[in-house]
């Protein structure tokens, strides 16, 4: 089964006749499903394969463009930096609104960093008389950016 | 020059998976604890930092510190990585902390010895109860 199989392009395809900007057309893809399992499983180099057979000048309909749309966004759901290393892989300008897709990826939110301090109180044998500066700490921290379950 | 344009504390800072909105719930103002000392179960910290691409690093090393008075109650030194972007959103998850004494709770946030942000809450004076009047 290819790629494009693996896709509702029925709800691809609605999709994209609705959108009027790049950035409808971003979430409402990137709610579909099939665009999020196939994120999930899909190598780079068949994404791209795909999409330059799709987006070629002699085959391009309506559909072929809604689903090329649809193989840039499951690259949004990949790590950060491996997905910005790999919009550079797919000819954007084939698209209309393929250099938006990639500006709303990586203008869409800042990085989060995340840090988590578990406080292990030295509590004395007769109760909670200790000032804070006597407990020791352990903590976890990560930083991630907008994908989902992205994360450095 | 790398700033910050908003601290604060809340009993919740959550952020939304699909949009990547930070919502803070609960941010402290004052606490009233029925006696001291007291354990607070978790604060949460937030954090937005904006860096200048052209001259700050991606990454930087902070520090950031809770006070009372003179009572430094924690000390936590972090790397805040920006990747490529400008902006940065902290959020710093403090598992617990015990506070013996009532005054102005600071905390702080440096980049090396200089301050980028402080939000400041009270820990009031435990509320007096008269056992004597309850009992009659």
């Amino acid at each position: 089964m290819g790629l494009i199989d693996q896709l509702d392009i029925e709800e691809i395809n609605s999709v994209y006749l609705f959108a009027n900007t790049p950035k409808y057309l971003y979430r409402h893809l990137q709610h579909i499903k099939s665009v999020q399992e196939l994120s999930q499983h899909a190598s780079l180099q068949n994404l791209v394969d795909e999409y330059n057979k799709i987006t070629s000048p002699t085959t391009k309909s309506s559909e072929d463009i809604a689903i090329a749309y649809a193989l840039l966004i499951t690259v949004t759901f990949w790590e950060y930096q491996k997905a910005l290393a790999a919009f550079d892989k797919f000819d954007l300008s084939r698209l209309e609104w393929g250099n938006d897709v990639k500006h709303i990826f990586k203008t869409n939110a800042p990085i989060n960093t995340i840090v988590g301090i578990d406080m292990k109180a030295d509590i004395p044998p007769n109760g909670l008389k200790v000032s804070g500066s006597s407990t020791s700490t352990a903590s976890y921290e990560y930083t991630h950016n907008n994908q989902r379950g992205g994360k450095t | 020059m790398i700033t910050s344009s908003l601290m604060l504390c809340a009993d919740r800072v959550i952020r939304d998976a699909e949009t990547n909105n930070i919502s803070a719930i609960g941010i402290l103002e004052a606490i009233t604890p029925e006696g001291l000392p007291m354990f607070i179960p978790r604060i949460m910290i937030l954090a937005f930092l904006h860096r200048n691409k052209e001259e700050d690093p991606s990454k930087i090393k902070c520090t950031f510190r809770i006070e009372i008075g003179d009572n430094k109650l924690l000390e936590h030194e972090l790397v805040v990585d920006f990747q490529d972007k400008e902006r940065n959103r902290t959020i710093i998850n403090v598992g617990g902390l015990a506070i013996s004494t009532n005054g102005m709770l600071e905390v702080s946030l440096f980049l090396e010895e200089r301050l980028l942000n402080q939000f400041k809450f009270i820990i009031n004076a435990p509320r007096r109860i008269d056992v004597a009047k309850q009992e009659a």
